[in-house]
């Protein structure tokens, strides 16, 4: 018996060691440089600890638009996935378990971003499918008219991308939680004691599932925080989202802005720490 | 009559061809602030019956008839007859206090007179020190005592009660007992109780039914209990005659 136990406890430290070794000491090592970098003490034209290069990003409106639009289209793009992953999963969770609708809905899953990206400019691009028909219905005069979705101000084109990848996902997630969570029965409970239909979706469903799935919630929000292909070819030249920055700084011909790049690396790593610290309180 | 069940049927269609009956004309008649026990063995109907009269499921024929109205088509939100399931289901994301409010929340109750009646209720099932807790930190007959003073704090007209303390140990299973007794007798509720136990639908109802295969009975008097051979009363008054003689 003592022997089952140390082996078990071997192997739990082994796993948590490996752990470490694999994900935790590279993940530290990598942040340690990009901050060490950002302030000039390594690099290729290391030059002492200075603050330049952090005043030189800070002092510019560059980092704060692109902080800005990344946290307000992963906002949106959050918002708009939730939103239709809970009315899809709602009203179609006994056919999300099983057959065509559930294929259906796992489909857009093995979807990588690039193509989600590719698909946005099929569509809505302003020689797009969605342009092409509209002229040819007559509800445009020319394809200009068209308010094309690749490279628009709003960015719209890049929270429609990221939400035709994650979508299905909480679809299928809230399908699940609903069977697992006995939502129906409490649903049926809900309305013995008096609460109408929209009472009970209000009251019950959506807050119960929602909070079920506050984890993936805010692993999709850091997701499109961090996003990079899709920004990269939907979105404008300024501002950026904040990959697509970094990367623009660190693959810069100037190599003098490259622990810029580090600077925005350390920023995105904060207020993504920022977010985790917030929604594990949250949830404690 | 106050509650007035008229022939009431229910089938399922099975893989075979025929369908499966599991409530055959079920007549039942209950006096205001009485309660009935529903005996019977698991799968005999009892629930569908408790679903119907709530409105969760719907009747094939027969009517519903609560206080002179119809009720078959009114939906469950209107009927006033609460419902509680085998297990004390608490809504997992609010705490002890919102979980009792809820059913006056959704009526729109003024602040002033919920905050009175859930304080209440909550003094009166001796849970007010964990109002701000959520079920899951709460015990088996703790959570059920919540479910319970849920249910009461709205006043239904009927409450409809699916073998609230299956689940529970013996002792707490006492315990929940005469709690509902004294909250019955306190709230004047009406109530229909299904268990399968004999000896709990005696402590709990002022009047008896069984349930067999989809057919329900009603018993009018003691005496006609003691001689309904499907209850087994009898049975079980000599087992414990003998059982007490052998032992003396």
């Amino acid at each position: 018996m003592t022997t089952k136990k140390s082996i078990i406890s071997l192997a739990n430290n082994g796993g948590i060691a490996l752990y470490c070794l694999l994900v935790v000491f590279p993940m530290l090592a990598a942040f340690v440089y990009a901050f060490l970098y950002s302030f000039g003490v390594v690099g290729v034209f290391s030059e002492g600890v200075t603050v330049r290069h952090w005043a030189a990003l800070f002092s510019s409106s560059e980092l704060a638009r692109s902080i800005g639009l990344s946290i307000v289209l992963a906002f949106f793009t959050t918002l708009l996935s939730v939103f239709i992953g809970l009315l899809t999963g709602l009203a179609l969770h006994e056919h999300l378990r099983k057959g065509v609708f559930s294929t259906i809905a796992h489909i857009p899953l093995a979807i990588p971003p690039v193509v989600a990206a590719f698909a946005i400019i099929q569509l809505c691009s302003g020689s797009g499918f969605a342009a092409r028909l509209l002229l040819a219905c007559g509800v445009i005069g020319s394809l200009a008219e068209f308010p094309s979705l690749v490279h628009d101000t709003l960015g719209i084109g890049i929270v429609c991308a990221f939400t035709l990848t994650a979508a299905p996902f909480f679809a299928l997630l809230f399908a699940a939680l609903y069977e697992s969570e006995n939502v129906r029965h409490l649903e049926e409970l809900a309305a013995t004691l008096g609460a109408s239909r929209l009472q009970r979706r209000w009251r019950v469903s959506i807050p119960l599932l929602v909070r079920r799935a506050g984890a993936n919630i805010t692993l999709l929000f850091v997701a499109v925080l961090g996003g990079y292909e899709i920004p990269l070819l939907l979105g404008l030249q300024s501002p950026q989202m904040l990959s697509v920055l970094a990367h623009r700084k660190y693959a810069m011909f100037d190599l003098a802005e490259k622990p810029q790049a580090f600077v925005l690396a350390v920023v995105y790593t904060a207020l993504v720490m920022v977010l985790l610290v917030f929604f594990m309180k949250k949830k404690r | 009559m106050f509650l007035h069940l008229h022939e009431i049927s229910k089938s399922y269609p099975s893989q075979t061809s025929e369908a499966q009956h599991v409530l055959r004309s079920c007549s039942l008649s209950l006096e205001r602030e009485a309660t009935m026990s529903i005996l019977g063995r698991s799968g005999c109907g009892k629930t569908t019956l408790l679903k119907i009269i709530a409105g969760l499921e719907q009747e094939d024929a027969g009517e519903i008839v609560l206080e002179g109205r119809r009720l078959n088509e009114t939906p469950a939100e209107a009927r006033h007859c609460v419902y509680l399931y085998q297990e004390p289901l608490l809504f997992p994301h609010l705490s002890v206090w919102e979980n009792i409010a809820f059913g006056l929340r959704v009526r729109r109750l003024d602040s002033a007179e919920l905050r009175e009646r859930v304080s209440a209720m909550l003094h009166e099932i001796d849970l007010t020190a964990h109002a701000a807790k959520l079920p899951h930190e709460l015990s088996g007959g703790q959570r059920q005592r919540v479910a319970f003073a849920r249910a009461v704090v709205v006043r239904p007209t009927v409450l409809l009660l699916d073998e609230p303390f299956a689940a529970l140990d013996s002792e707490t299973r006492a315990a929940m007992q005469m709690l509902y007794k004294s909250l019955a007798a306190e709230h004047r509720i009406t109530t229909l109780f299904v268990t399968h136990d004999l000896k709990e639908a005696m402590i709990m109802g002022d009047r008896v039914a069984s349930m067999q295969s989809g057919v329900l009975r009603q018993y009018s008097s003691r005496e006609e209990m003691l001689t309904a051979p499907e209850l087994g009363l009898q049975r079980e008054i000599d087992f414990w005659e003998t059982f007490t003689l052998s032992k003396l």
